[in-house]
């Protein structure tokens, strides 16, 4: 049976503020209605990917508890995705085979909107078949 | 085509528990390795980390520039490599990221960014686009590299 897991997520207007503002990232697109309505053509504030791809990385550094490692992300922007619309991050196992100790994990990743792909992509995952050294 | 990675900007970023930590509150992401060293531990970590994709989310550490010299949309020009022009507006085309070691809070990093590719696209949402990659090289105070990112910026006019 494959191991799926998903994670719903909703970034707010406000969550879109702290990114940028924790960032020291001015881009206009992700707090400034008015700039990216009117002179970038969005319908509503933009997503940064970099949020999008934190959700990614919730759900994978917990796919089989905290000691998951996170050893690869790669992954496409391929439609825009706007605040407040509700997505869902998700990841499928593709492979899982035995390493050093270690299970490693390939998955299908992505973020869907409305059923829409929003992100697509891959990751790799270790995880740990004992207790971990500490690094 | 770019024959060889040409670095643009270079930047060293303490990584403080305040702004990482913020990072996760701004992502929603309560994970306690990023909050509690005891938990962390138990994590099999050294001590707290710092979000994933804090590292790659930062493309400066100074505390400018003025707001007259950021472009029109916001962003401050040393983000991004001078291919890109100055009125286009940028999104996220996507990111391979490979993660080494972990981050942790309280360790100083070096972010080496660099130009490596540029070439046009078709895209079915926006016409056609201007791509910009960029590497930013994630190293630690031995040189050790930490977190490699490969960015894709889709560029249009």
């Amino acid at each position: 049976m494959t191991t799926e897991r998903r994670l719903v997520k909703q970034p707010s207007t406000v969550s879109l503020f702290r990114m940028s503002a924790v960032m020291w990232n001015a881009h206009r697109v992700h707090f400034d209605l008015a700039y990216a309505t009117e002179v970038e053509g969005h319908p509503g504030l933009l997503v940064p990917a970099n949020l999008l791809s934190s959700y990614l990385c919730e759900l994978l550094m917990s796919w089989a508890g905290p000691t998951t490692r996170l050893v690869r992300l790669s992954f496409q922007n391929r439609a825009p995705v706007y605040a407040g619309t509700t997505v869902t991050a998700w990841g499928r196992e593709v492979t899982r085979a035995p390493a050093d100790g270690a299970d490693v994990v390939d998955l299908e990743i992505g973020i869907d909107r409305d059923g829409v792909p929003a992100v697509t992509g891959t990751a790799r995952v270790l995880l740990p078949r004992a207790a971990p050294a500490a690094g | 085509m770019i024959s060889s990675p040409v670095e643009f900007h270079r930047f060293t970023l303490p990584i403080d528990a305040v702004p990482a930590r913020r990072f996760a509150y701004a992502a929603d992401d309560l994970n306690p390795a990023y909050f509690d060293d005891a938990l962390a531990r138990r994590a099999g970590y050294e001590r707290a980390i710092a979000p994933p994709m804090y590292v790659c989310s930062m493309f400066d550490h100074s505390a400018g520039p003025p707001e007259h010299e950021l472009r029109g949309d916001g962003v401050a020009p040393v983000f991004f490599p001078d291919v890109v022009a100055r009125d286009a507006a940028l999104m996220g085309g996507g990111q391979v990221v490979e993660f080494l070691a972990p981050v942790y809070i309280g360790d100083t990093v070096e972010v080496v960014r660099s130009l490596v590719d540029r070439y046009r696209k078709a895209s079915r949402h926006f016409g056609t686009l201007e791509f910009v990659v960029v590497e930013s090289r994630v190293l630690d105070e031995d040189d050790r590299l930490l977190v490699r990112v490969v960015d894709t910026l889709a560029t249009r006019r």
